[in-house]
């Protein structure tokens, strides 16, 4: 008798449960609750409204480059040179907002659910390495495409182009006592006209293989291909997705938002302005843009692109993000502070005068004081959204707690 | 009134009860350590680390090479399933304090209360004849030596390690964050809809409040409800819900299991004894239930006389209970919230209470320059240590003086260190941890109230709303949008 009624009482609490839980039903697993949906409502704003566009547009920028630079190696000229720089900036432009969204295909290969390590081929930085590039430019080992697909991401992608098309210089960059430059391997190329074909004709062959990782790129999340990432993403916690819970998709857009942690407040600004890891009182041979002198701009586009994230899209507009989320949580005022500390940090680094390296040679103390203003929203970031949203910092070794 | 201490406490008890405990507190141990080497924790806590933050009055301790890691914790599971089979229990439970504590002692940031508890319980169970009953020692050593009965003080002071966790566990939770606004529960538990079945209730605000108060009465009143006989066997079944229920929420690791183990030692002292025979009326079974159904040693026998060896382990309980009573409590001399300050946070069972969230950067300045540079914690921390710094005032000191050090070594003798520590306690606004002003360089780490950490905030926390859909917010907002 006694098991009797414990059995009762048992189903008749679960179906109680099961009950009360109903009405927040749709489509998701019996009984989730509605952050759940509004955690997935995120995601796929972020996945409509900001990477598929951001995609869209990076692939017919790869598209215009290549076309550019094919042009420019079948004459080097200077016209020619400039169009494809010209194609390289709107490229990198784009890139520069896409470069915060490693998640999934684009992010690392066994470390980002879902990672093809895309991001690597079409930019590399910081590990960028010159004389790799300049060895293989010698060695025309760029020729062979299937080659070239399988390098080290250190002599792909834009940070390569961005030096084979914006370096003047005809010499190499590898150090005097290396068998490279005993050997004479690049005066073998010849004159600087040489150097300079040479330069295109590699240039050609990175422009096309990065169209290619582009394309990559676009094809993995375009919606209309089954098996897009888009539905894996913005499905979180169901069962076509990578992520087991809405919660754990969420994270793994928070983690790839902290790009602007580390590398664009640290490495990107800080270093350059000598406020860390630099022995001297300033570092600007450091800073990301050595070539094109685009440092500034990348900087500015991480906020941007770190704040259209945050809006899910356009953060003037109706498309939602993060900032509805904390919103509809009532914690409009957080997210409304945040939004505004972004627009001051992007408008602090913006409005540096001249370059990143012109700024840190002319006016230190303005690098200085817009690194203080750029580090309040990360900060915010970091402490309250998090805390409030309850996500867990990038790679966080997984321990237990108490 | 002592002397009926004295006796009471040398009344002969059911063995089983211990023996239990024993066998079930031995295999967490085993459990906890080859778990530890099956998630890779070996490399990422003791061999990816450059450095390690220290505990007060330990800074010898220090971490053998990754490969010695790697054996010493698989020597931990095989001590673990020695106590358990109470094989040489003395020398394994001696070993296995030392052992565990030592791993525990490397770095306190992987400092967490249920390992302390593992710590404390291996320590008591050096003392305690837990192996004289149904273990590989009482078989080897015959049934002279063997025991079915063991005194009722063995029992009382286990009773007393572990119900002084769930009474400062309880006092803990005696806080306006946790019972007037739900703080961190209503957090946590709006993060974890995802949950089957009970996922779409717990963005509810009062389900915040329900679990906040009904973790509190858990805590501070499962003791009294597991020591009265008429409640024992509903507080237990209630334990079991309560640590299933926020080991299935919460990542807590083996807590759940731990407690749910070490709580035993409140039951009948005969448990096992019973539920072999129900086990055996239910499913049928050996007839050595039967045979083993009442120990043949009496339990009422003569007290020893409080003199010599007896009284002095009776002085080294009391101090023993008066210092676990005290250890706690000692973050009240401290004043303010000890959620924010942390000066007495460890060892006082303050388990799960807060959600605090830090960003830290270092500014260093030296005689040399008349510009501060900052030292990124990231410079020296794997991820895990810098989150469990960032919100430590004690740790992000320490790393204050190894970055002072570390200038000195290079040749900067008059380094000045201050930080910008922010911190969100239970989702409030981030606000200085540490004074910016102070030059930590020149702060001596002690147990002295620390003038350098500034005060915690006042305000009351913020109160999470389930969301709604936020596409009709998103249009909302539109509409709201002058042209």
């Amino acid at each position: 008798m006694k098991i009797f009624i414990a059995t009762r009482t048992l189903w008749l609490t679960a179906a109680t449960v099961g009950l009360i839980a109903t009405p927040a039903c749709k489509d998701a697993p019996i009984g989730e609750g509605a952050n759940a949906d509004a955690h997935r409502e995120v995601l796929a704003s972020v996945a409509d409204h900001v990477i598929i566009p951001l995609a869209q547009q990076f692939v017919a920028s790869a598209e215009e480059l290549h076309v550019a630079v094919t042009a420019y190696a079948g004459s080097p000229t200077a016209d020619n040179l400039e169009a494809s720089r010209a194609r390289w900036i709107a490229t990198i432009t784009s890139w520069q907002q896409l470069e915060l969204l490693q998640v999934g295909p684009a992010g690392l290969m066994g470390v980002v659910a879902g990672g093809e390590s895309l991001r690597d081929a079409i930019y590399s930085w910081p590990v960028v390495n010159t004389c790799r590039v300049d060895q293989e430019t010698a060695r025309e080992g760029y020729a062979d495409s299937a080659a070239l697909q399988i390098a080290l991401p250190n002599v792909r992608g834009l940070d390569a182009l961005e030096y084979l098309l914006f370096n003047d210089d005809a010499g190499h960059t590898c150090s005097t006592g290396s068998t490279f430059a005993t050997e004479g391997e690049w005066e073998a190329i010849g004159d600087q006209a040489a150097v300079v074909q040479r330069r295109a004709s590699h240039a050609m062959a990175v422009a096309a293989d990065l169209l290619r990782s582009a394309t990559q790129l676009w094809q993995a999340w375009d919606p209309a291909n089954s098996g897009s990432f888009r539905d894996r993403f913005a499905n979180a916690g169901q069962d076509t997705s990578v992520y087991a819970t809405a919660q754990e998709g969420l994270n793994a857009l928070s983690d790839a938002m902290f790009y602007v942690e580390q590398e664009t407040k640290d490495m990107k600004l800080a270093v350059p302005a000598g406020l860390i890891d630099c022995a001297a009182d300033a570092c600007p041979q450091d800073r990301e843009s050595l070539y094109a002198g685009l440092s500034k701009e990348h900087i500015v586009a991480n906020l941007e692109g770190f704040r259209r994230i945050f809006a899910g899209g356009d953060p003037d507009g109706a498309t939602v993000g993060l900032d509805d989320l904390l919103e509809s949580m009532g914690q409009g005022e957080l997210a409304t502070r945040l939004d505004a500390e972004l627009i001051a940090a992007a408008a602090a680094v913006q409005d540096l005068q001249g370059t990143l390296l012109e700024a840190v040679t002319n006016a230190p103390q303005s690098v200085l004081a817009a690194y203080d203003v750029v580090r309040i929203p990360i900060q915010t970031f970091r402490t309250e959204v998090l805390s409030v949203l309850d996500l867990e910092l990038p790679q966080r070794a997984e321990g237990d707690n108490d | 009134m002592l002397n009926r201490v004295w006796t009471g406490a040398h009344q002969r008890v059911d063995a089983a009860g211990l023996a239990a405990f024993r066998i079930m507190i031995g295999l967490v141990f085993a459990l906890s350590a080859f778990r530890f080497l099956a998630n890779g924790w070996v490399e990422r806590f003791f061999v990816q680390p450059d450095v390690f933050f220290s505990y007060w009055g330990f800074e010898w301790v220090r971490p053998l090479p990754g490969w010695a890691m790697t054996m010493l914790l698989w020597a931990i599971g095989l001590l673990g399933l020695m106590v358990a089979a109470g094989a040489f229990y003395r020398v394994a439970t001696v070993l296995l304090f030392v052992t565990f504590t030592y791993v525990e002692l490397i770095d306190v940031t992987n400092y967490l209360n249920h390992y302390y508890l593992l710590s404390l319980l291996a320590f008591l169970m050096a003392f305690l004849p837990l192996h004289r009953y149904a273990s590989v020692d009482a078989w080897r050593r015959g049934t002279g030596w063997a025991r079915a009965r063991l005194p009722a003080w063995v029992v009382w002071l286990l009773m007393f390690q572990v119900g002084t966790v769930y009474v400062y566990a309880g006092l803990a939770k005696a806080t306006g964050d946790w019972l007037l606004h739900a703080q961190p529960l209503n957090i946590w538990l709006s993060a974890r809809t995802d949950t089957p079945l009970i996922g779409g209730l717990l963005d509810q605000l009062w389900v915040a409040y329900a679990f906040s108060w009904a973790g509190f009465l858990h805590d501070l009143l499962i003791v009294p409800l597991l020591l009265w006989r008429r409640t024992r066997m509903w507080a237990y079944g209630l334990l079991l819900l309560f640590h299933v229920t926020v080991g299935a929420l919460l990542n807590i690791g083996l807590f759940p299991v731990i407690m749910a183990s070490a709580a035993t030692v409140f039951l009948d002292p005969d448990w096992p004894r019973r539920l072999g025979r129900r086990a055996r009326a239910l499913v049928g079974g050996p007839a050595a239930f039967e045979a083993a159904a009442a120990p043949p040693e009496p339990a009422r026998t003569a007290p020893p006389r409080c003199v010599g060896w007896a009284r002095l382990g009776a002085i080294a309980v009391a101090v023993w209970c008066a210092v676990q009573v005290a250890m706690p409590l000692r973050a009240q001399l401290y004043g303010g919230d000890v959620l924010w300050h942390e000066q007495g946070m460890r060892w006082s069972w303050r388990v799960v209470v807060r959600e605090k969230n830090g960003v830290v950067s270092y500014r260093v300045k030296t005689a040399a320059t008349e510009r501060e540079r900052r030292v990124q914690p990231s410079r020296y921390l794997t991820e895990h240590q810098e989150r469990e710094m960032s919100g430590q005032p004690d740790l992000i000191l320490q790393l204050a003086h190894l970055i002072r050090d570390a200038y000195r070594a290079d040749g900067y003798p008059d380094v000045e260190v201050r930080v910008d520590a922010l911190a969100s306690l239970n989702g409030r606004r981030a606000t200085h941890l540490i004074d910016p002003s102070v030059d930590l360089a020149r702060v001596d780490d002690g147990i002295a109230p620390a003038a350098w950490i500034l005060p915690g905030p006042t305000e009351a926390p913020p109160q999470l709303r389930p969301a709604r859909r936020l596409a009709d917010l998103a249009a909302a907002k539109k509409s709201e949008t002058p042209r």
